[in-house]
């Protein structure tokens, strides 16, 4: 189908399949358009959430909020193109708000706002995360959405710039604290040394 | 290719995050809901979280009482089944006066919920909780006012003289001996229920036997539409100590 053709450039990537994708996505019905975002961009979108939030369930309830959203939209697109840079708006958004909500929670001693996990969901969390998802972790919100943003996902500046609501030179800003947080916690492991030659990147 | 920072955060992290990945079954709810439209009502209810993976008070919340449950059926429309499995002794904190109603609700899959239910709650009452107590269950004459509950429906869509009924489920959790002694139908609950607007009706219910379920079907026809609340009261029971698993909800 032509729409997967389109988008297969920029699976999970952003730039290079918004573009190629844009013309067809714009023909397309909300049904299939959605599709094939889901195929093209929800695997990405769930894991940049599960690090955002350190919860796969609500990271799961998260994106799969804005695919419903961006699904009962779609009319209101005005640029098909861009739906894949809403999508990246629309989680971290949702992401942004759940932590809000946690955080206001605990700070009033609320109960815990998240119900409780099932022993599936446990088993599932308690999968051990890798040194660079606790390095993410552990970063400040800002570099850790930008870092996940522009280098996860492959974003442009002006991309993730746009999708975080920040201005381009924030975004470079936040993503060289960031990798340089990243490479003090990561220490000499090896599959991030080139993280040193992240300026020459784009 | 070192020199591409994104490359490698992206090998590192889809590696060390590689069981998150799309699986059929959420391509296959996703794509149900899709083709339906169906958008479950509530705030980060997605299509991909089943009725018992993470219950959640975002759905319906469906709060139900150690001992009884209650039906709410509005005649015409297709049944649906919400689905919540709190074992008594996690559904409430034992003390008198004290609730603690963690994971009493549940999130029903979109699929089985109508719109309608959104609004329907079921509350234990703080007051009355019924506690599992061995003291308990060593006498069913002991057992009395074991329960309330608060069923909220959202009548508004009702039309004036559409005739309304609850039902309360009594419904035994495990088999004991008293439980048998009920099974034979010595013992029973009377139940009263508030419709609301100011009705109220009355019903003794004989205890169910070891896993079965005792039904009080009672109707009340609302003169007005509106939201209700729907209260629920085990007044007087002589059933040992049962729970509720399941909330049916005719809408």
């Amino acid at each position: 189908m032509g729409l997967d053709g389109g988008l297969d450039g920029g699976r999970d990537g952003g730039r290079d399949g918004d573009r190629g994708g844009g013309v067809e996505l714009a023909d397309a019905g909300p049904d299939l358009a959605v599709t094939v975002l889901f195929e093209a961009h929800y695997t990405r979108m769930l894991r940049v959430a599960t690090v955002l939030l350190g919860d796969v369930a609500a990271a799961e309830d998260v994106v799969q909020e804005a695919f419903l959203n961006l699904h009962q939209g779609w009319g209101r697109v005005r640029d098909k193109a861009q739906a894949a840079g809403y999508l990246h708006r629309s989680v971290v958004n949702g992401a942004r708000s759940r932590l809000r909500r946690r955080t206001l929670a605990q700070r009033l001693h609320l109960a815990d706002p998240e119900p409780a996990a099932s022993a599936e969901t446990v088993a599932l969390d308690g999968v051990p995360a890798g040194p660079l998802v606790v390095a993410l972790r552990a970063l400040p919100r800002r570099e850790r959405e930008v870092v996940l943003l522009r280098h996860y996902l492959d974003l442009s500046e002006r991309q993730t710039a746009e999708a975080l609501g920040l201005r381009p030179g924030s975004v470079k800003a936040y993503g060289s604290r960031g990798l340089a947080s990243l490479r003090a916690a990561l220490g000499d492991l090896t599959a991030l040394e080139i993280l040193d030659d992240q300026e020459g990147g784009r | 290719m070192t020199n591409d920072p994104g490359r490698r955060v992206r090998e590192q992290l889809d590696d060390e995050l590689a069981h998150l990945a799309v699986d059929e079954q959420a391509r296959r709810r996703f794509h149900t809901a899709v083709r339906s439209g169906a958008r479950p009502q509530g705030h980060g209810t997605a299509w991909a979280r089943s009725a018992l993976r993470r219950p959640g008070p975002r759905w319906p919340v469906v709060a139900v009482a150690a001992a009884v449950t209650a039906v709410a059926l509005v005649p015409g429309v297709a049944a649906r089944t919400l689905r919540s499995a709190p074992a008594p002794s996690t559904v409430y904190a034992p003390g008198a006066g004290s609730v603690e109603p963690a994971a009493t609700s549940a999130r029903p899959s979109p699929s089985t919920v109508p719109a309608r239910t959104a609004a329907s709650t079921v509350e234990p009452s703080p007051s009355r909780v019924p506690s599992p107590s061995p003291q308990a269950t060593a006498s069913p004459a002991t057992a009395t006012v074991p329960a309330q509950l608060l069923l909220i429906f959202d009548a508004s869509t009702v039309k004036r003289g559409t005739p309304v009924s609850v039902h309360v489920v009594l419904k035994t959790a495990a088999p004991s001996v008293q439980l048998q002694k009920a099974a034979a139908g010595a013992a029973s609950s009377v139940v009263v229920v508030s419709w609301g607007d100011g009705q109220v009706a009355r019903q003794t219910v004989t205890c169910p036997g070891p896993d079965q379920r005792k039904s009080a079907p009672l109707e009340h026809t609302y003169r007005a539409p509106g939201r209700f609340q729907v209260k629920a009261d085990l007044i007087s029971s002589t059933c040992a100590p049962s729970s509720a698993d399941q909330v049916v909800a005719v809408m």
